[in-house]
């Protein structure tokens, strides 16, 4: 399965690089803004995609809705630091398969990256 | 700004250090009230690496986190297990506290509390460049694990 990260937090793509090691996802891009996102995932098209909202160039959930249309069965997991009730609603309603509030460790991705998997295989 | 309102800062910061930390050591000492936004008046509670994120909507103005090299190389270590820092990790670190901190104030302030991203400076100069604060000012000085920082925050609720 291949994933791809995308924030513009190095430490935040560092930790989930980290944190999803032990899954044998084959990494195949790191963005730090929208407009990278949409590029490596236009080239490599993922499985997985972990991504911010708040970001330079264009924002999170308009990336969101663009994998969506370029590759419907894509699982994106949302993780942003606005997280009220409202974005991850709007996260969700969107298409993202899952909404993860920042500050996080590594428990709280397990929780998730473990049912997406699960579902994917 | 309202009691409630510093709180909800409160919270915010005791959330972050606990999602990292959870036997943290965490103390908020006596806020410091500025009325005015003078370089001279905040600069004696600038440390190392300041991160600053503007604040629109609801709430006008900005919020600084202002934190020193060996508290962040510690936060650093502690998100990574890594003992490898270096400067980049740093000042992204610092970015990813205010971004965090003020995204999740949302929660309690509203959707109308529209951030930025971040922008973090290294040093002790406060320029005209950065997102403005709104007097007054509270500095709400922080320890974690023994280490001080501070969170200003300069908003004023939209009329």
């Amino acid at each position: 399965m291949k994933l791809m990260i995308v924030d513009d937090s190095v430490i935040i793509r560092k930790a989930i690089q980290k944190y999803s090691a032990k899954y044998n996802l084959e990494l195949v891009g790191l963005a730090s803004d929208g407009k990278m996102a949409l590029e490596l995932f236009s080239q490599t098209l993922p499985d997985i995609v972990t991504l911010d909202i708040t970001m330079p160039e264009v924002n999170g959930l308009v990336v969101l809705e663009t994998m969506i249309k370029i590759k419907p069965e894509i699982k994106v997991i949302v993780i942003s630091a606005q997280s009220d009730k409202s974005t991850a609603l709007e996260a969700l309603e969107k298409g993202a398969a899952d909404f993860i509030g920042k500050p996080f460790g590594e428990e709280k991705l397990d929780i998730v990256l473990q049912r997406i998997i699960e579902e994917l295989q | 700004m309202k009691e409630q309102d510093i709180k909800v800062f409160i919270s915010c910061v005791k959330n972050y250090f606990l999602e990292f930390d959870h036997s943290a050591s965490l103390d908020f000492l006596q806020p410091i009230v500025l009325s005015g936004i003078g370089a001279t008046s905040i600069s004696k509670y600038i440390l190392k690496y300041t991160a600053t994120i503007s604040i629109s909507g609801a709430y006008n103005g900005a919020i600084y986190v202002s934190i020193d090299e060996e508290m962040l190389s510690n936060l650093v270590r502690l998100i990574l297990d890594s003992e490898e820092v270096n400067r980049e990790d740093l000042v992204d670190m610092a970015g990813e506290i205010v971004n965090t901190i003020a995204g999740n104030a949302r929660r309690e302030l509203g959707a109308d509390f529209n951030i930025s991203v971040p922008f973090v400076i290294s040093g002790a100069t406060i320029n005209i460049d950065l997102p403005k604060m709104i007097a007054p000012i509270y500095i709400l000085p922080c320890k974690w694990n023994k280490q001080i920082f501070y969170l200003f925050l300069g908003l004023d609720p939209a009329l």
